[in-house]
């Protein structure tokens, strides 16, 4: 074919993946949320928006807490206070919330809510009037008589039955100094200082801005023997950002550098490598596009993965390049048959997964697919015209000793007699800190503080939904009922619900008649008399008391509640209503013995750990598959026993890369497995080339598989050195994978030496 | 008044500002702090009579008092009704202001007023026979809810007079308090159950 008519032919083939994304592009295709990878039945848009607003909630979120050992609260406030300056000044702050200043709040919610005094009651009373209703009118003369029997109100709440109703649920218990509330716990004293931080600046130079300003601030702080404790989610963004840069610069520095020396001293010419990576940039946006021509969106770990794995078409870049270095002149029917079959072979396997009915495995098969075939097509219809390579000798296979060729074929049963041998020790493990493990720091501030302060909400949290706002409430009382129950019997510390503060319609009107019975009785006749009024007045008070059942709607209420409950509200749309209960110190699952209609526990974490776990497995089972249908295409091409002798270099490589690992004590996550699939696209190529390759070329052949095996080390690799144990895992199998597959494709060589391979 | 003084209360405590005593002021709270028994453990009678403004009579009563400095007040009521409460700086219970108002109780009862500068304006007078303190809110949240606390004493608290911001005025007389061993039985059983409320 023509040099220009190929430059053409890429163009046009450019121009429709290009065309093809530009039609169906569409912003936010590329998705962050995890849990979409678990597939729509075990997701839900209103799932999704309640774990939406809590991560606003908490995202920008810092809380600085400064304790004072010696119990002094005049100079604990007055730290704070210098300490609010110190952050209000900073960059890496944006907002400061540490003064008690939100009684006009208070002050709304009394006004409307006082009114509706005869048919609102805080739990305890509500169980008194149920039980003992006298108990009450005891309660209330033991107060009387007692020493602190503060701003009683003996006309309109003569039992302070709203004022508890009022002051009851979740609150400081501290005292103020001055505007800032002084906390105690033991003989510890605390203060609380609530900061958003200024979003976390990804790129460019490392910069931990607020990590700084902690430790700045600490060290102030010991100055005045003071301890200040911070905790907040964007001090471990800011940790992890820095961490993935410091490990980006050094690991693809390294990696980078030493494959340009690499190809230096191998082709004497950067071009190769340039080419390369090039056909591999043109294999990602392929693949990008094909995924957002055939799919609309991905997920990023879709795209981390695809883009590694179409990694592999370097593999047909040094296939070529090493091809031209021949002293003979190279024709492109000497190498298009091993590529094709690569190709064909690699692409219909992971075709084969995106026809899958799920997200991940989905996104990743046309990613890859399409992807290795714009790669693979850059590199047959540019590499002839682009590629300037000095032609140069090579005696590589020479060099290797003589091997029987039972060598090869013993080597690969080992392998596969090992790896069988460690599957039964196979153990699997996919949790949230495979992605990020918390340093020792940050993790002991955070103890520390959860000690002092344990009334921080859990991640877990039940969604509720109703189809309307009464039957969410009614819905909500159903599941606080069986909260108390386990609050009560200490698997739960507490929880936050709005029909807490807000009961159904169906419960206040209960309370309204518990209440009306109750100021109809002969004891609360008898309560007024006994403090002197005359049987007149204590029956003009009791009617005043015994006022009509109101209404108030939710939303009425909400629009003055405080932000520990409006926080809970997630609003009505046409499906209906949703809001959150929130969990207080959880110590024991599940919390519900039966499930309630429109109630659903959301566990973030565990969901998480829950879809790694089901796409591992999806893609563990997938692999036979993949198996087969490379099989299928190289016996077709070479033969069933030469296809036998192929897919036993992968296969083997494999399952001795998997035993490795299990030997080495890992648990197997996802990370573990999408390296595998990675190893085994290379030891398909691998294989395919060695087998393929004719007398002349087997040591052109063998320096493009190990090229392509060391670049793929270094690239990929020495990830094995990341901090971050998912990372850490991909490259370590990929590691250990890309040696053993070396090695078995060097040992093929080393037996092949005799005859024509094709 | 008392939703305001509600609001004013919920969520936290009453308000010490940051000014500090009289130098002479100091001294002298000095002087009467060292006066007082302040033994760990002490029991003793109490008679109280409370007078509120909605009602027609004062409500008289009487009963034991006990003080621990580690567990709090009881205060056992015998008459004209029997009960029995325990003031504790951490309480239990939904009644916030009720709650809230033990604690400068309780440092009262321990004889503790310099730890009551950050609340009140404290003024001391310390004479032969009797020495007496009086506390005035400092700021708005304070006196919202007490307009002044007025305690007298020699070795020991004597009176203790509880003006409160809507003219309920509470006087309690201790009698015969006396410093106690923690394992006295009668002690014992004050601390012995849980108040009710």
């Amino acid at each position: 074919m023509a040099p220009k008519l190929r430059f053409a032919v890429w163009f046009a083939v450019a121009a429709a993946y290009a065309l093809a994304a530009a039609v169906r592009y569409q912003s936010g295709w590329l998705q962050t949320d995890i849990l979409t990878l678990a597939g729509d039945a075990e997701r839900s848009p209103v799932a999704a928006a309640a774990q939406q607003k809590l991560n606003r909630q908490l995202q920008g979120s810092v809380l600085w807490m400064l304790v004072s050992a010696q119990g002094d609260g005049d100079t604990l406030a007055a730290a704070t206070q210098a300490l609010a300056e110190k952050l209000r000044v900073s960059a890496a702050i944006t907002g400061l919330e540490y003064r008690w200043a939100d009684s006009t709040r208070f002050e709304n919610e009394w006004t409307l809510l006082f009114p509706l005094r005869q048919q609102l009651l805080a739990g305890r009373d509500r169980k008194l009037l149920e039980e003992q209703p006298q108990q009450l009118v005891e309660r209330q003369l033991a107060a009387l008589y007692g020493p602190e029997s503060a701003g009683l109100d003996l006309q309109r709440d003569p039992f302070a039955i709203f004022r508890h109703y009022f002051s009851s649920g979740p609150q400081l218990d501290a005292q103020l100094y001055g505007e800032i509330p002084v906390q105690q716990n033991g003989e510890q004293l605390f203060t609380l200082v609530q900061s958003t931080a200024a979003p976390v600046a990804l790129g460019g130079r490392i910069r931990t801005p607020l990590l700084q300003l902690r430790s700045e601030l600490q060290s102030w702080a010991r100055e005045r023997k003071l301890t200040l404790l911070t905790v907040g989610a964007p001090l471990h963004t800011e940790y992890a950002a820095a961490g993935a840069q410091r490990e980006i610069r050094l690991i693809g520095g390294l990696s980078i550098a030493a494959i340009c020396v690499l190809s230096l001293l191998v082709f004497r010419s950067l071009r190769p490598l340039m080419l390369s990576v090039f056909a591999i940039g043109c294999g990602i946006g392929g693949g990008i596009a094909a995924v957002i021509a055939l799919l609309g969106q991905m997920h990023i770990l879709a795209f981390v993965f695809g883009t590694t794995v179409t990694g592999l078409a370097i593999d047909y870049a040094f296939h070529f390049v090493c091809n031209r270095m021949r002293p003979v002149h190279g024709r492109d029917r000497d190498i298009l048959p091993g590529l094709l079959l690569g190709l064909v072979s690699s692409c219909l396997a992971f075709f084969a997964l995106a026809l899958t009915p799920f997200p991940l495995l989905q996104q990743m098969g046309v990613f890859v697919g399409a992807g290795l075939i714009a790669a693979w097509l850059t590199v047959v219809l540019l590499f002839p015209t682009l590629l300037k390579l000095r032609r140069r000798p090579l005696a590589l296979v020479e060099c290797l000793p003589r091997l029987r060729p039972s060598r090869y074929f013993i080597a690969l049963a080992l392998l596969l007699v090992f790896g069988a041998t460690m599957l039964p020790r196979i153990e699997f493990g996919d949790d949230l800190q495979l992605f990020y493990t918390p340093p020792q720091f940050l993790a002991a501030d955070e103890d520390r503080l959860n000690r002092l302060l344990p009334s921080r909400p859990e991640s877990a949290y039940f969604l509720v939904r109703g189809e309307d706002w009464q039957q969410l409430l009614a819905r909500e009382w159903i599941l606080a009922r069986a909260l108390r129950a386990k609050r009560d019997s200490g698997a739960l510390d507490d929880f936050q619900a709005l029909s807490q503060r807000f009961p159904p319609q169906r419960v206040q009107r209960a309370d309204w008649q518990l209440l009306h019975d109750f100021y109809g009785s002969a004891s609360v006749e008898g309560f007024y008399t006994r403090l002197g009024y005359s049987a007149e007045e204590a029956r003009a008070l009791l009617a005043d008391l015994r006022r009509p059942f109101r209404q108030l709607t939710l939303p009425e209420w909400l629009e003055v509640a405080g932000r520990q409950y409006s926080d809970l509200w997630l609003g009505c749309d046409k499906g209906g209503c949703a809001s959150i209960v929130r969990l207080y110190g959880l110590h024991q699952s599940p919390l519900l013995n039966e499930s309630i209609d429109g109630v659903q526990l959301v566990d973030p974490p565990r969901a998480i750990a829950a879809v790694m776990s089901q796409q591992r497995d999806l893609l563990l089972r997938l692999l036979p598959l993949v198996l087969v249908v490379v099989s299928v295409v190289v016996a077709l091409r070479t033969g069933a026993r030469r296809a036998l002798a192929i897919v036993g270099l992968p296969l083997a490589a494999l399952v001795g890369t998997l035993g490795i690992v299990v030997l080495g004590g890992a648990a197997i996550n996802l990370f573990h497995v999408a390296a595998l699939l990675l190893v085994f696209g290379i030891g398909v190529d691998y294989a395919v080339f060695s087998q393929l390759s004719g007398p002349g070329e087997r040591s052109h052949t063998l320096l493009a598989i190990a090229m392509a095996g060391v670049t793929t080390l270094l690239g990929f690799g020495l990830l094995a050195l990341s901090a971050t144990p998912a990372i850490a895992d991909f490259g370590l199998a990929l590691a250990v994978g890309t040696i053993l597959t070396l090695s078995l494709a060097t040992l093929f060589f080393a037996q092949a030496v005799e005859g024509d391979n094709r | 008044m008392g939703a305001r003084w509600l609001i004013l209360w919920v969520g936290f405590c009453l308000c010490p500002p940051l000014l500090a005593l009289e130098p002479q002021q100091q001294r002298v709270l000095a002087q009467i702090e060292a006066r007082l028994e302040k033994a760990p453990q002490m029991l003793g009678r109490f008679e109280q009579k409370k007078t509120l403004p909605q009602l027609p009579r004062p409500l008289l009563s009487s009963g034991v008092v006990a003080l621990s400095r580690d567990q709090g007040i009881s205060w056992r009521v015998q008459k004209p009704i029997a009960s029995h409460r325990i003031l504790k700086a951490a309480g239990t219970g939904d009644d916030v202001l009720a709650r809230q108002i033990a604690v400068p109780l309780l440092q009262i009862f321990r004889g503790n007023f310099s730890a009551l500068d950050g609340l009140f304006h404290v003024s001391a007078e310390n004479g032969d026979d009797q020495w007496q303190v009086k506390l005035t809110p400092k700021t708005e949240a304070v006196g919202n809810v007490i307009a002044s606390i007025e305690v007298r004493g020699d070795r020991d608290i004597k009176q203790i007079r509880l003006a409160e911001a809507n003219s309920a005025v509470t006087e309690m007389q201790l009698l015969e308090l006396r410093a106690v061993d923690e394992s006295n039985p009668q002690f014992e059983a004050e601390f012995s159950a849980e108040a009710t409320e």
